[in-house]
């Protein structure tokens, strides 16, 4: 866990160079995979230019349950959110790369983000006057709660998503330490699973939470 | 014996393991078992309940894990 210790400390923040290191290689893996789809546009598609449609029906499908037929123009921010955590789980599986996620910096980010994001759709999406009256909205008595939500909820997709990376990873290597071949390589096909289950879970409740505070005016 | 820091962690450990495994084990059979019934008695809804199935089974066991986050922490901390 510690091989890597690769920590700078820079007008006195920390930055871990070897996790910067891995997330600007997950986003060159995701750039060379969509370029891959991309070479050759045709209107009916084939081989990788079909998966990465299939891959853009899904995000919208996800996209549109949430947020209603005009909430499809926010796919991109979802879909980059959840490429990103997608193969940034499945980049820590390789042995000697770490997942960008295990860091709880990474997800809290990602987490802010999501954050910032909600209150920008929602004042798009209603006017800032219904969105600001939307946090005294079943009764003022309910402020105290709206405002709580919006620091528990970053709190929680970022630590679960954190958790479930790191701990995952940790088991990884105890399970290599202890035993041979088969048991770290059923935990290591397991968190392939869990890999794309909190990606597509984080993914899931930006978008329910989104819907939540944009539906009232709809 | 004697109550050292050593010891008191390794207890500690065990404690939080325990609790979190039984409530995560408790929970997500709770989970499973609604679905499974759910998709029993009307099979065509079957991919919807399986996604949120999905999505009440990461829900539910992100507690269980940030605990087990803090054992992973205690054991960082052991002499």
């Amino acid at each position: 866990m510690e091989i890597h210790n690769n920590i700078i400390f820079l007008w006195g923040l920390e930055f871990d160079l070897w996790i910067i290191l891995m997330s600007w290689m997950v986003m060159g893996i995701i750039i060379f995979l969509v370029w891959l789809g991309v070479r050759k546009l045709s209107w009916i598609p084939s081989g990788w230019q079909n998966v990465m449609e299939m891959l853009v029906e899904f995000i919208e499908n996800s996209v549109k349950d949430s947020l209603g037929e005009h909430g499809i123009k926010y796919t991109y921010f979802f879909g980059s959110l959840f490429l990103f955590i997608l193969v940034a789980n499945m980049l820590g599986l390789i042995p000697g790369f770490a997942s960008p996620t295990r860091d709880v910096s990474v997800t809290m980010a990602l987490a802010i983000l999501v954050v910032i994001w909600m209150q920008y759709i929602g004042i798009r999406e209603s006017g800032l006057l219904k969105y600001l009256k939307h946090f005294v909205s079943p009764s003022p008595a309910f402020f105290p709660l709206h405002l709580m939500e919006l620091f528990t909820r970053p709190l929680t997709l970022a630590l679960r998503l954190f958790g479930n990376i790191f701990a995952g990873e940790i088991l990884v290597e105890k399970l290599t330490e202890t035993f041979h071949l088969v048991i770290p390589s059923v935990w290591l096909l397991m968190s392939v699973m869990i890999g794309g289950i909190q990606a597509y879970i984080f993914t899931v409740l930006s978008l329910a939470y989104t819907g939540l505070s944009i539906e009232e005016h709809d | 014996m004697q109550m050292d820091f050593n010891t008191v962690v390794v207890i500690a450990i065990g404690i939080i393991c325990l609790g979190s495994s039984f409530a995560a084990a408790l929970s997500d059979s709770k989970v499973v078992s609604t679905a499974l019934e759910s998709i029993a008695r009307q099979p065509e809804v079957e991919n919807g309940i399986f996604r949120a199935m999905l999505i009440g089974v990461g829900l539910v066991e992100s507690i269980p894990i940030i605990a087990i986050v803090i054992a992973f922490m205690l054991l960082g901390k052991l002499g």
